[in-house]
């Protein structure tokens, strides 16, 4: 009746939300005090604005939608990243890489250099295309972990050094880490997280959405660990053919393997889906049983570290050796 | 740090439940309270007619208004997120709109009943969000004009059969 009035009623004469239009009143009702027409207002009816349906079930069917949702696009997302990766250019790594990083510290510059003729042997070794250069450097740091980046730099921490002994454990690690470089697992990975970070980006703003979209991450995360511990997996394989190739056994490796358990364990076998890295203890076994198949020696000798990646280090050096020992995630 | 990553992931999941668990007490509690006063004003008749109803002896008339401000939960507002994507009814948010909606008319009518107005005519709903994009909370006002009539007489006579 009123054009600017908001109230939802259609029936003129009834206001109540829920009711159903009521017959015209009846005019002068007998028992009507008023003598006037009979007005009442119905109870509402219920369930007819409001669903019955149990709201569990409801949540139920559209978390199972989203999970599924979720899942196809973050896979999918991953295997276009993994096969996208190798062909973008490695001079585009390696630009984005000049930009980033800083210039190499001139106090380490004898490790740096050493980390480097090493890197260079193991990476012969592995057949690493001409134009992926390596840039390792020692980084001053106790936590017990070396990690590859952008545009082929790696970085070798000194709580990691540290607990090594032999070259072949030191190769390893570096055949490792050149592995990620050699499958452009990093150029990988920042596709994949740019891509799901713009996807979830896309939703709405709003509360509930902000919500949805924080929950779909978390699941999209889990998968990207997957990812993640699977390029580990292929990085280790690598890490081994190339220590065999270079020192005739596989003693590298899994010696780099138990200082790799004994500095950080395993945390919790349990939370294993959580994790960024295989198990250590399963990534020896997998080590193991794969020098066994190939009839590869899992022991033998090797040469000492280089001096300059000795440890305690000479005197010119700096950060006593006393001082470290941080234990925690290892890389 | 996985223990960390695994409060990121259980976090939300108990503020779920404990949305869900507490929201869901709430509301039915709620329903309950919104039926027995609505048996209880069935006394108080508020229509959305513009005039006086032909027949009704009116001596006095005076604005009255009601309001109510509900927030959704934690629960709610993740489905709906959900829902935001697929589309289709927010069924959370139906049963949260419509007891605000009954609460409002409630507090009109109890307010009629305190003003001695047994009838009140031209009510209109309107409902704000409030507390802007990030909370799912929404306020809902009723107000009509009340009517006292002469002899103060009640406006409704209530039907034997018509408890809904």
């Amino acid at each position: 009746m009123n054009p600017g009035s908001s109230a939802p009623s259609a029936a003129p004469a009834v206001s109540e939300p829920s009711s159903a239009p009521l017959p015209p009143p009846e005019v002068s009702a007998p028992s009507s005090p008023a003598a006037g027409p009979r007005l009442e207002n119905r109870l509402p009816d219920e369930g007819i604005n409001s669903s019955q349906e149990h709201p569990l079930r409801e949540f139920a069917w559209l978390l199972a939608a989203a999970v599924v949702t979720v899942a196809a696009v973050a896979l999918l997302v991953g295997w276009g990243a993994q096969w996208l990766a190798p062909k973008v250019p490695f001079g585009v790594e390696r630009a984005l890489a000049e930009r980033m990083m800083p210039a190499p510290d001139p106090r380490h510059a004898a490790r740096d250099a050493a980390l480097q003729a090493l890197a260079e042997r193991v990476a012969a070794a592995m057949g690493l295309p001409q134009d992926m250069r390596l840039d390792v450097r020692f980084d001053d740091n106790p936590l017990p972990n070396a990690y590859a980046t952008v545009g082929g730099h790696v970085r070798i921490f000194r709580g990691l050094l540290e607990a090594l002994q032999h070259e072949d454990e030191l190769a390893a690690l570096l055949a490792h880490e050149i592995a990620h470089v050699k499958h452009r697992h990093v150029a990988a990975n920042m596709g994949r997280e740019l891509s799901l970070a713009l996807l979830l980006g896309m939703l709405s703003a709003d509360a509930g959405a902000a919500m949805a979209s924080a929950a779909l991450g978390q699941g999209s995360a889990l998968l990207t660990l997957h990812h993640s511990r699977q390029q580990e997996t292929q990085a280790d394989a690598d890490a081994l053919r190339a220590t065999v190739a270079l020192y005739g056994h596989a003693g590298g490796v899994t010696r780099l393997f138990e200082r790799l358990g004994q500095l950080s364990g395993d945390g919790t076998p349990a939370l294993k889906l959580l994790r960024t890295h295989p198990l250590t203890a399963a990534r020896q076994a997998a080590v193991r049983a794969q020098a066994q198949q190939a009839g590869w020696a899992v022991e033998g000798a090797s040469p000492r570290l280089p001096e300059a990646l000795r440890w305690p280090a000479s005197a010119d050096q700096r950060t006593p050796p006393a001082a470290a020992k941080t234990p925690s995630a290892g890389g | 740090m996985e223990w960390f990553q695994l409060g990121q992931l259980l976090l939300p999941v108990a503020l779920l439940v404990v949305g869900y668990v507490v929201g869901r007490i709430l509301e039915s509690r709620h329903y309950v309270s919104i039926r027995a006063r609505e048996q209880a004003l069935r006394g108080i008749v508020a229509l959305n007619t513009r005039r006086v109803p032909e027949g009704v002896d009116a001596v006095d008339a005076c604005l009255l208004s009601s309001s109510v401000v509900v927030s959704s939960d934690y629960f709610k507002s993740f489905v709906a997120g959900f829902r935001n994507l697929v589309g289709g009814r927010f069924r959370g948010y139906e049963t949260l709109m419509e007891r605000a909606r009954r609460e409002a008319l409630l507090r009109l009518k109890a307010q009629a009943q305190d003003a001695g107005c047994p009838l009140v005519i031209g009510v209109r709903f309107h409902s704000t969000r409030i507390a802007g994009a990030s909370t799912a909370s929404m306020e809902v006002m009723a107000y009509g004009t009340g009517l006292r009539l002469r002899n103060g007489a009640s406006a409704s006579v209530p039907s034997p059969g018509g408890a809904a």
